[in-house]
């Protein structure tokens, strides 16, 4: 009982206290990142992957996957999957998973 | 308060805030997830809930099978584009890589007052979040003469598995110049363009050992999925073999004699020397159990896929009525990442992100002929809304055709990963 006690007092605290400091922005983007990119796993989270068909994007340099996606987005690199997955992302979408799959170690 | 360092302060603090907003963890106890079904739904929830929540929360999966045969790619088994073993997938990675606990058993019930799953050997199973994803049951009566005793003789081979082999092997052993007939399932069903590569897939095992034999199809609907890329493909590839009747053209199947091996419709009666029947479906069994079903199919919340009977109770796959999105492998393994974002939210207070659903379809027609069909979709007000699709057209350059199919290939190999890894 005794431990049980303290534990909720300093549940109360910790809800003064974090009412008081901001959300962390970097937090949520990576795990928004993480959740958009659970639309690619399904594709291209395979270690079989052939690259002609779908590549494994894992590990890849964010600034290529900026480029890629966005040529997608504006329809100006080929493949009706990707025009109609990227053609819904915004720029801090593409960004965050940008950011999330070449974070990541390649899978090959 | 001066005792404690600022490190055990941060994490008291983390726990007791987390402990007001959810009760099992103050006492130690972890949330419970049963996933019932180890499907393309019911697999992806189960590793994404396990993988995401990072041990946090208990998750459970009641699968009977022990290994697991897809649907999808089962009509490239029949036309000899894959082996049998090469469909066939096991939970060892679920279990192994991310702990979720697989019971090999049948779920015949549930009690969602007392939120208790129960067994058919009678064990129980209490969860906190139940998703429930358990594919197609047959209507059987829904065509004349068809049962669980005759498909042995015109296998539906709709559950992947013995049935497509079975068919197999039937197809082979045709006599020379016989028929195959099929009759697809009327509206709602699992993957709309299944029934027309399986046509498809059949004609090219026939063309190479039987190429005088014929495919009568004795279609219950007036149109179906890529039809116009299937007929394009059947004229280029299969001309003079496949026969597609529409229901006004056969005037309904009036009965199935698995005896005879005939199939009568207002038309005529069809001497089959292989049949595929294919009856109209509806919510896996352990739906209905559970009292999630509206009719033959269970309605959900478009932004979570929650049950709208039981907020407790998660539908995904097959089993749910998603409109607009079809019944696809592919439809469930995107609506399990919504429900595994939702779910972990409730039990853990992870942050829960709008749900976002995207499905493509391959289809292959003949050697390197692959065609798609896909979309994405957002939850809108009473249903899941398109926000934008495409679709193969015919005319496409041989090597598009060739490239569709080998993307085909590498979604498989993701997306089996995606369930199972």
């Amino acid at each position: 009982m005794k431990q049980r006690f303290k534990a909720g007092s300093l549940g109360l605290l910790g809800i003064l206290v974090f009412s008081a400091i901001p959300r962390i922005s970097e937090g949520r983007d990576i795990e928004y990142g993480k959740y958009l990119s659970s639309e690619c796993s399904t594709c291209h989270g395979s270690k079989k992957s052939t690259d002609s068909g779908i590549p494994s994007i894992n590990g890849m340099s964010a600034n290529y996957l900026v480029k890629a996606l966005q040529q997608y987005r504006s329809k100006t690199r080929k493949n009706s999957v990707m025009q109609m997955i990227a053609g819904r992302l915004d720029d801090e979408q593409i960004s965050s998973l940008a950011a999330y799959f070449s974070s990541l170690r390649s899978l090959k | 308060m001066s005792k404690i360092s600022r490190r055990q302060f941060s994490q008291a603090v983390g726990l007791g805030a987390g402990a007001l907003a959810f009760p099992n963890i103050a006492f130690g106890a972890r949330p419970r997830v049963v996933v019932v079904g180890g499907g393309a739904g019911g697999a992806t929830a189960a590793r994404y809930i396990a993988k995401d929540s990072k041990g946090a929360v208990d998750v459970t999966l009641i699968e009977a099978s022990k290994r697991y045969y897809t649907c999808f790619y089962s009509n490239l088994y029949l036309g000899g584009y894959r082996n049998y073993a090469s469909i066939g997938h096991n939970y060892y990675g679920l279990a192994v890589n991310h702990g979720v606990n697989v019971v090999h058993e049948w779920a015949a019930s549930v009690d969602p007052t007392n939120k208790v799953v129960k067994l058919a050997s009678g064990a129980s199973v209490p969860y906190d979040r139940l998703i429930l994803s358990p594919g197609i049951d047959f209507k059987y009566d829904s065509v004349p003469g068809y049962s669980p005793e005759v498909q042995s003789k015109m296998p539906h081979a709709w559950k992947s598995g013995t049935q497509a082999q079975l068919l197999k092997r039937q197809v082979l052993n045709m006599k020379k110049g016989g028929n195959f007939v099929m009759v697809p399932p009327t509206n709602p069903y699992r993957c709309p363009p299944g029934p027309y590569e399986r046509v498809s897939m059949v004609a090219h095992l026939l063309k190479r050992s039987n190429p005088t034999a014929k495919i009568i199809v004795l279609d219950p609907k007036p149109k179906f999925s890529k039809q116009g890329l299937f007929m394009d493909g059947w004229t280029r590839h299969y001309s003079g073999m496949i026969e597609w009747i529409d229901p006004q053209a056969h005037g309904g199947i009036k009965n199935v004699d698995a005896t005879k091996m005939e199939i009568t419709t207002d038309l005529d009666t069809f001497k089959a020397d292989a049949a595929c029947v294919i009856p109209a479906q509806k919510a896996g069994g352990i739906a209905m159990a559970a009292g999630v079903n509206d009719g033959d199919w269970c309605p959900v919340n478009p932004n979570s896929m929650a049950s709208k009977a039981d907020p407790n109770i998660y539908v995904l796959g097959d089993a749910s009525v998603a409109k607009s999105m079809p019944k696809s492998g592919f439809s469930a393994n995107s609506q399990a990442k919504v429900v595994a974002n939702a779910v972990r939210g409730e039990l853990t207070g992870s942050k829960v992100f709008p749900a976002r659903y995207s499905n493509t379809c391959w289809s292959l027609i003949a050697t390197n002929d692959g065609i798609k069909v896909g979309a994405s979709y957002k939850a809108g007000d009473s249903k899941i809304d398109v926000v934008s699709k495409f679709v193969s057209k015919n005319g496409e350059s041989a090597e598009t055709r060739k490239a569709t199919y080998e993307e085909s290939i590498d979604w498989y190999n993701g997306m089996t990963a995606d369930m199972f890894a």
